[in-house]
Formats: structure tokens, sequence, C-alpha cells
């Protein structure tokens, strides 16, 4: 009598029986439901005949056949460099400006936002993560395809401009670029909201047709962009120079994150970095963090944390300085820099009053920069 | 000498029970640190339990054979057992202090990658010790036991000290902190080790005598409780740690940060001391949609936000149900001004109970009854997003009463698995209420009433009623009501939600909790896509696919033993598909609880001990019936799990009778895996040549096996997918095939039969 199971004999019947399984199994045909529609790329180089050099953000991808970018939306196919979410909104949402957050440009006004999948950077609190951290494919149930002359159209129908914002713009340069174009020339507002990842050459094409720039600066060490975002913070500065250079409008966001980024001295060098760089009049907003992506373990940032941000940040002699994200709070709103009284009243993203008459203070016409016209 | 023998055998069968506990003891004590630390869900604990399984087999696997020929099995089964109690508070400390150690941010959700590999290491030395006991044990009793007798005693022994493990806990847990209890244990395994060692030399008699002394000193000082403090203190290691305390129900932390508290429940900010916008939407929105509010019901979690909002209207009568009162005391005792005047307000009753339960006793009628919890991410939060709770509450209603949920949202974007779950709790409220509204938010305030004015509500009412009524509110005006209600912006997401002609709008019942797989799918794509695309795939695929796949890979198994007869395969699918039924039968057994009877806490113990008792009782069932054979068990338990599979697809009964039937069926599940065990251990022993410790190790091996499939299958996807009812239907299909693979394994035996 044989003690032990076969174990040979056993194995070959598991096996067939598990193939067997899967065959039967696989009834998934999604692949083709999900393929996505590509445009060529902008700024890239070929290095070989089937190898490609993105040049449109600092990683500076290269990219073999087939394969894609960090991004996961731009692909080498047979040496040519495509973006696959060129006229495909992820998200078209209509928002109020203040959303962005952008206070000193056309205050409560509405702008048409538009996102699509990817981005180039990964965040470990991302609040747009269902955005940023998918690919193409994912999201394509739920894909709009759109053209950007139909969302010209609709924000010329809304009354609205425009920004490109949820996931990282850069992701998707060349519909952002088409569209922003084609807004400027109809005279919308047109804004975007990045990371700050791109390169000079791209950045500075796009800035001739951009009104504003809201740029995260998620931080002020290279070790927080590194272990939290998995990034460079050299490049971001290197973007808020160079959109302060150009002359767009640029207003700075940093989301306070308690224990990871709520270092006093760290805020102080990054408030004295603003102040040397991009000058004194540079709205910097420090925003609330509340539990989000992986980071939904850590509580809502203190107020008091936000509070003692400000403080640095005045002190260190910035003149318009913000805290988001907490409704009803008193430095959610505009105050002349000279006369102290308050010129825009917010609550959260409602703007309830306006006291700037010809870009100056009303009360005491001190000069209040940003594009007040609307 | 006859004397000596007797005596020998009671101590090492004492043994062999603080064994017995001292494993069921570490296991609840680790795997509830684990659980705060990776906010447990039925995913996660069936990770971990199957970590805990798979070690626990391994070692019995790989220690059958030394067992067996053993020189001094006594003085191992010492060691092992000293090793386990340190083992136990070594795995406290590193699950709390790992995060520190590997620089992970404590406030970072953790994937399945971590939740495996950190309990699959904690685990290690625990379980696998714990697996090589049960061979060791049969050694140890087979000098005083006879031969085929021994694994069943040390089943039973074993399984007697996992009971009293479960009903001790149950009031301990909550009064002393953990690492007091793992101490506690330590000392416990060194008397026991005492005791049963008599043999030992003068020398290592003192040592161990110094030992229980000096521990006992330890033990009656503060310092176990000072260690557990700093060794907590590593959990939010960034965070000031005020304090960490065990409730009946939860973990409860208190850390903080500026002047803000932050009170974590099971390791989640449940609320925090200062000011959230969220809960003040939550709190006036669907006030507003109510034009004269006064009796309010908010179930979930109310102190720390909530009912501080509701607290500014002025006639507002509120009835609170929270069945844990150390949430309550704790937030009493790190209350800010703004807890003190939510806590001490008289317009505030306390209900010490569980929403369901409140409303089943209570006959009070509600204007609003609000419903704050998180994702149904359990089984046991899922009671709370269901069906027939929806009902439940509505009958609670008053005629335009409203009942008002949340579920996680997007102000701009619903990805595919957002709008799932969505979906299903919209349609669920749909199957009860006639009118549902749903206000977009990043979180999404469900209204169902039976009112149509909810959908029809014009701003300007709202906008009016909030003047009206003069709350005051730093978020809400009415400019943001308008923005907030505003169909040209969110109207489309509205309407992705509530499209009728959705495919995902399957709705979420008490038995078919399709919220839990969705937020599990969820949760997945959060922290590891990787299962979400296994999850995806998995819920892709029919339930008549996998009732064909199973029937085609147990008729191969039908094949291979009708033509290898002599094949003792048979022998270990039953056992191992009995441990399979087994694990699954608990859990849903459990589930079925939840869903009659509330939080189960309480009585979670209780009913494992009532499992354990059946196993106990099953052993020593084996040891007399020696005529009962395989063939029986099989048929018995095939026909067990026939006989709650006509109970959950008939109509419901009276409740009374559903707990009869649910604790019966916990025992008899319990009594026939026992009992069947130990028939096929007798049954290897005998005529097939294989020295019994190992064979009986083998079969150990097969039942914790089939036992962690069952732990990772029932919880994560039979029951969240297919419902109840046709898991059970799979779990029959299983067994069946156990009766014909022992007939034909008997075939070849007869005449003899066991």
């Amino acid at each position: 009598m044989k003690d032990n199971i076969s174990r040979r004999s056993f194995l070959r019947y598991s096996l067939c029986t598990a193939a067997s399984l899967c065959l039967a199994g696989n009834n998934n045909s999604e692949a083709d439901s999900t393929k996505v529609t590509a445009k060529e790329a902008r700024f890239y180089t070929r290095v070989s005949p089937d190898i490609v050099k993105c040049n449109l953000c600092f990683r500076e991808c290269t990219i073999t056949e087939g394969r894609r970018g960090f991004c996961r939306n731009r692909e080498n196919t047979k040496g040519m460099l495509y973006s696959l979410v060129f006229a495909r909104a992820g998200a078209i949402h209509l928002d109020p400006i203040e959303k962005e957050p952008m206070f000193h440009n056309r205050p409560n006004t509405d702008i048409l936002c538009t996102g699509t999948a990817g981005c180039n950077f990964q965040c470990k609190f991302c609040h747009n993560w269902h955005l940023s951290q998918r690919t193409p494919e994912e999201l394509s149930p739920v894909v709009r395809n759109i053209q950007p002359e139909e969302i010209v159209d609709i924000a010329k129908k809304m009354g609205s401009g425009l920004s490109f914002t949820y996931n990282e713009p850069t992701v998707f340069y060349e519909f952002m670029y088409d569209t922003a174009m084609l807004g400027k020339k109809n005279g919308l507002n047109v804004i975007c909201h990045t990371n700050g990842g791109m390169k000079p050459e791209p950045l500075s094409a796009l800035l001739k047709h951009l009104d504003g720039v809201t740029v995260d600066l998620k931080g002020f060490t290279a070790d927080y962009y590194r272990d939290a975002s998995f990034s460079e913070m050299k490049p971001v500065l290197d973007t808020l120079k160079l959109i302060k250079a150009k002359g767009i409008w640029l207003e700075i966001v940093n989301l306070v994150i308690p224990t990871l980024n709520d270092d006093l001295n760290n805020i102080k060098k990054m408030c004295k970095w603003i102040r040397g760089n991009l000058g004194e009049e540079t709205p910097v907003h420090f925003t609330r963090f509340s539990p989000s992506y992986k980071m939904t373990h850590l509580p809502p940032t203190p107020v008091r944390s936000l509070e003692n941000a400000w403080e640095t940040a005045v002190s260190e002699g910035l003149h318009y300085v913000y805290i988001g994200n907490v409704p009803g709070h008193r430095q959610n709103s505009t105050f002349c820099p000279k006369c102290r009284k308050k010129i825009i009243d917010r609550t959260h993203f409602s703007v309830e009053s306006i006291d700037i008459v010809k870009d100056k203070c009303k009360y005491c016409s001190h000069p209040i920069p940003g594009i007040w016209k609307t | 000498m006859e004397n000596l023998r007797s005596y020998g055998s009671v101590r090492l069968k004492a043994a062999i029970i603080v064994m017995g506990f001292s494993a069921a003891s570490s296991q609840v004590l680790v795997l509830r640190e684990l659980l705060v630390v990776f906010n447990g869900n039925e995913l996660t604990i069936g990770i971990i339990l199957a970590n805990w399984l798979i070690l626990e087999a391994l070692g019995s696997f790989l220690s059958k054979e030394k067992a067996s020929i053993a020189r001094r099995p006594l003085a191992n089964i010492a060691l092992i057992q000293i090793c386990i109690s340190v083992s136990t508070i070594l795995a406290i400390m590193a699950v709390r202090t790992f995060r520190y150690c590997l620089d992970i941010p404590s406030g970072e959700s953790l994937g399945i990658f971590y939740i495996f590999c950190v309990s699959f290491a904690v685990l290690f030395p625990i379980a696998f010790m714990d697996g090589v006991l049960f061979p060791y044990g049969c050694r140890s009793l087979s000098s005083y036991q006879k031969r085929e007798e021994v694994p069943a005693y040390v089943y039973l022994l074993q399984a007697t000290g996992a009971a009293s493990a479960g009903i001790i806990l149950i009031f301990t847990l909550h009064r002393l902190s953990t690492i007091v209890l793992s101490s506690l244990l330590l000392l416990v395994n060194l008397i026991s080790v005492a005791c049963y060692l008599p043999l030992v030399t003068e020398k290592f008699k003192l040592i161990l005598t110094g030992l229980i002394v000096a521990f006992s000193f330890f033990m009656g000082s503060s310092l176990p409780e000072r260690l557990n403090q700093i060794t907590a203190g590593f959990l939010w290691y960034e965070f000031k740690v005020e304090e960490v305390k065990n409730s009946k129900y939860s973990n409860i932390a208190v850390i903080s940060r500026e002047d803000q508290y932050t009170f974590l429940v099971n390791g989640l900010p449940y609320a925090v001391s200062t000011y959230d916008h969220q809960i003040e939407e939550l709190a006036h929105f669907p006030m507003l949609f109510h034009e004269n509010p006064e009796n309010i019901l908010v179930i979930g979690s109310g102190a720390g936000g909530l009912l501080r909002e509701l607290m500014k209207y002025e006639f507002l009568m509120i009835d609170y149900a929270e069945p844990d009162p150390f949430i309550i005391d704790t937030i009493r005792r790190f209350s800010t001004r703004l807890q003190d005047e939510e806590l001490e307000n008289e317009k505030i009753k306390t209900h010490l109970t569980e929403g369901r339960l409140f409303l089943k006793e209570n006959t009070s009628c509600y204007d609003i009854v609000f419903v704050n919890l998180p994702l149904p991410s359990t089984l046991q939060i899922n009671r709370y997003f269901t069906v027939e709770f929806f009902e439940m509450v509505k009958k609670r209603l008053s005629e335009k009463g409203i009942m008002a949920i949340s579920v996680e949202g997007s102000e701009n974007f619903l990805s595919e698995e957002l709008i799932r779950l969505n979906r299903t709790i919209y349609a669920s409220i749909k199957k009860i209420f006639p009118h549902v509204k749903v206000i977009i938010g990043n979180n999404n305030i469900f209204l169902g009433s039976s009112e149509e004015a909810i959908e029809t509500l014009a701003e300007s009412t709202a906008s009016q009623r909030f003047r009206e009524r003069k709350i005051e509110s730093r978020l809400i005006n009415s400019r943001y009501i308008h923005y907030r209600l505003n169909k040209e912006r969110f109207g489309n997401i509205e309407k992705d939600i509530s499209s009728s002609s959705s495919p995902y709008e399957k709705t979420n019942m008490d038995e078919s909790p399709h919220a839990v797989w969705m937020t599990m799918l969820y949760d997945s794509l959060l922290l590891s896509p990787w299962l979400n695309r296994i999850q995806i795939s998995i819920g892709e695929v029919s339930f008549s696919f996998y009732l064909a796949g199973v029937f085609i890979l147990l008729t191969v198994f039908v094949i291979f033993q009708a033509k290898n007869r002599s094949n003792l395969f048979f022998l270990y699918y039953a056992v191992g598909s009995s441990g399979f039924a087994g694990m699954f039968m608990n859990i849903l057994l459990i589930f079925l609880f939840q869903i009659h009877y509330g939080n189960i806490y309480h009585y979670l113990g209780i009913l494992t001990s009532i499992f354990m008792l059946g196993l106990a009782l099953g052993a020593i069932g084996s040891l007399k019936t020696a005529r009962i054979n395989m063939l029986n068990t099989e048929v018995a338990i095939t026909s067990a799990i026939l006989a709650v599979l006509l109970f959950a697809a008939s109509p419901p009964v009276k409740t009374e009778f559903t707990l009869l039937f649910i604790l019966f069926s916990m025992f008899i599940f319990g009594l026939l895996t026992g009992f069947e065990f130990l028939v096929a251990v007798r049954h290897s022993a005998s005529g097939t040549g294989i020295n019994f410790i190992i064979g009986s190790g083998r079969l150990y091996a097969a039942d914790i096996l089939g036992a962690f499939a069952g732990a990772i299958a029932v919880a994560t996807v039979f029951i969240p997918l297919f419902g109840i009812v046709q898991s059970l239907v799979f779990l029959f299909m299983v067994k069946s095939a156990g009766i014909t693979l022992v007939f034909l394994g008997f075939i070849h035996k007869k005449p003899k039969l066991h």
C-alpha cells in the first residue's frame, strides 16, 4: 500500500485543472474597449531609432519602444512619443477661481477646469489621486472625449475662464497648450495649477498663453520632495523664478501637513527664499490638509500650525499670506498691506465684497498687485 | 508507581491546556495590535489569520518527524512555551515600533504588502512554535495515554485552553493594557513549566524559581504599564501621545499637536478638538431640507463635532446612540470648550447602545436621522448601509422625516470605483425611500425621504430657512448654499450616481453585503493597485462560472482518487475541507449573529468558545464512539451545511429562534470538525503504516491549511461578492465532493471501515 500521495500525479492533475479554470475564467475582453487614442507629443528627442527621450519635465524619461514615461500617459510607439490623453478629459468642471486657489486674478469669477489621467509626481497626500495616479486606460470608462475648441466654447457660454488642474497639467501639455492658445485668442482668463516640474523650454512656450499660474511649493527640503512626492525640489524653484521673470501672475500654495512639513524653520527658509527670489508681493497660501490618499491616518492640520506659518511668513516680510481650507478664518481674506483694511472679504470660496478700485486699495490707494479687471 | 504516572499525566494535560490558552491569547493580543496599525477590515484580518494558520501548519508539518523521536519532549515543550510567551511581548513591541524603525510616517496607510510582511514577521515565532507544540504534545502524552487516543487528547486539551482564553479575554482585555496582559501570560507559562518539569536539576529549578519571583515583582510594579505607555508612544511617534487604551469595542488613543487633540479609534482619526468644516456640511445641509426639524437621532460618530453643530438649533431634542461609553469619556477628559458644550448639553440624550438595536427597541419618531460612519469597509459597518437598515430607519421617521447618510465622493470627479459604490448606496436607499437627493461634495450626503420636497427644494428656500434659523456657521451662508446646491455645477455628478440604467445598481443587503466588496475594491485601488486588478477579475466572473470551475476541479480529484484507491488523498481532502468549512461557518455564523444582534464584541468570545467547546466535545466523542467512521462524519458535516443553507434561504423567522439556530450551528460545526479530525487521525494510524505522530502532524497541517483558505476566502470574497446563500451553495459542493472521495477511499479499505 502506498503511504504518501503521489506528488507528481497530484501536481499533474492540479495543473491541468488550474489551467482549465483559468481558460474558462478568462472572459475579460476589456483590453480593446480601453484602448486610447494618441497624439504625437511635443518636446522629445529621438535617442536611437527605437528610443526617445521626453523633454517635458525634470525627469527626462528615456522611453524604449512600447513603454511609457513615469507619468504613464506618454508612450513610445515606433520611435515616436505620443500623448495618450489629448482631448480626453477625466474631469471637466466649473469651479470658483478662489478654489484654485488664485486670489489676485479676477476674484469672484468662475473657471472651467480640465484634468486628465497621470502625474509626474507621486504625492502620498494627493487629493486628486483618482485622476493623477491612474492610467488613461483605467480612467477610460469615465473619460469624456472633448476637443480644445469645445472646451473654449463651453467656457465662453458659461462666461468663465479656463484652468488646467486636478492632475498635473504638464502631463497633458499638448491638450493644455492647444486649449490655452485658443482660450487666450478668445479673450478668456487662462490659468493653470502646477507642481512646477515642467522644463523651462515647454514652460516658456506655454506661458505665452497663460494669465496666471498657481504653483504648489510642497515643502522646502529636498528630502521632503523625495520622500513624500517622489520628486525633486530644485526644478520647482527654477519654475517659480521663470514664471516670475516672464511676468505672469504667480501664486504659491503650501499644503501644511502635520508632522511632515510643518516645521517652522523650514517654512521660514521658504518664505525668505520667496521674498528674495519672487518678491514680497507674491501671494502665499498655507492650506489645511485633510486626510487623503495614503495619508488617511493623519488628522487634519491644527489651525494653530497654519497660523504659526502665517505669522512666520508675515514676519519674513511677505505681504499677501493666506490661510486656506479653514472656512471663516480671518486670514482667508485680503488685507491692504499699508492701511491693514480688509479689501477682499472671503468665506472659503465665496467673495462677499471687493474694495479694490483701479488696482488700488479703496481706502488708502495703495497699489494691490494682481489682475483685477473682469 | 501508578500514582506517579497519573500525577505526571495530569500535570502534562494541564500544561497542554495552558499551551492552548497561551496560543489563543497571543493570537488575540497581537491581532488587536496589528489591526490598530493597519486599520483592520476583513481583508486585513483574513491576511493576518491566514499568516497565523499557515505558520502554524508549517510548524506542525516540519516538526512532526523530530517530535516522533524526541528524547526529552517535555523539556522541549517547556522551552517552546516560554519562547511563545516572550515572543508575544516582543511581537507587540515590534508592531508598535516598526513604523518608527523603518521611518514610515504614522499617518500613512499601508498596503497589503506591508500587512502581509509585518504580520508574517511578528507572528512567525509565535505561530510556528504553536504549530510545533502539537506533535510534541502528542509525543509527551504518548507516555501516559493509549497511542491512538493521544492526538484526540491533545486536540481536546488545546481546544479547552483556547475556549477559556476567549472567555477570560472578554473580561480582561479592556481592563488591562496589552503589555500587562502579555506579561501575565509569560508568568502563567513560567509557573506552568515549573509545575510539570519535576525532574529537572536543582540548578535549573533554582533559576526557574528565581525567574518567577523576579517576574512577579516586575508584574507587581508599575513597570509593565509604563512599558505599555512607552511602546504605545511609538505608534504615533511624531505626535505627543496622551493616552492609549482598549475599550470593550475598540482601541482608543488621544494624540496632540499644537493645540489640537485628535481622537483615534482603532488607529483612524475619529474626531478632532478643533473646527472641522466637513462636519458643518453634514450637520446643516440635511436640516435645510426639513421645514421644522425638532427630534433628531444621531447614529455613529456624533461626539466631537456633529452634536456640537446640531446644538445650534434652538428647539431640538437629540438622541445619540453610541455603544462605547469610553469614547465619550475620553472626549470629555480631553475636552476643549467646544466639546464641553456638546457633552454637557441637556438637549442631548446619550444612549449607550448600538444604532440598530436602538432603532429596534425604541419607539420614538424622528424628523431627521443622521448616520455618520466611515465607508462600509467591514461587514460590521456595512450593516448601517443596507436596505434592511434603511427600512428600520424609515419606520422611526415622522411623515416628512429625512434620513441623512454620507459616503465619500468628490466635487469634481468620481472615479468608476466611487461611482459604483455611490450607486450601490443610492440604489439601496431608493429601494426604501421613494425620494432620494444627493448633495454632491467631497462627502456626498444622501437624503432619503417619503416627501417629494427633498428632490425639488429650491436654493432660495434653503437659504431662507438658514437665515430664519439664525444659525452661526463659519462655512455655510447663502452663497455657499447656492454653490453647493447648484445643478449646473454638480448636476452631472448627481446624474452619474442616480443613473437608473447603471449596471452597478445592485442593492446592498444584510446578507448580500455588496457595498463591502465595492469598498474593498476602492481601498485596494488606493493602497495595493495590483490587488485591485485581481479583485476586479474575481468580481467579473459570474458565480455559475465559479461553480463550474470548482465542479471540474472536484471531478479531477474524484478521478484521481478512483484511480489511486490506496492513496490517502481522500483523508487529507476530508480534513482540509472540514478545516475550510469550520472556519467558513465560524465567520459566516458570527456575521449572521452580527446582522441580527448587533455589535458582536461582547459575544465574539462566547461564540468562539461555543465553537471550541464543540471541538473539545467532538474530540471526547471520537474517543468514545469508535464505530462512527469518516463517511458518517462527512455526511453529517455536509447535512449541517445544507441545514444552514436552507435556513438562510428561507423567509426570516422569529429572532429567538434565529439566535438558538446560530448558537446550535456554531456548536455543531465545532463538534463535527473536531470529531472528524480525530477519526481521520485514528484512520491514518490504523493499518496505514504511518507513524501516528507523523500522520497526525500531516492531518493537523491539512486541517489548518483548510482553515487558512476559509479565513481568506469567506470574508474577503465569498460573503461580500456572492452573499450568504451562494457562499453556502459553494461550501455544500466542496463538502459533497468530500463524501464521494471518502467513499472511494473506503471502498479500497473494505471491509475495515474505521
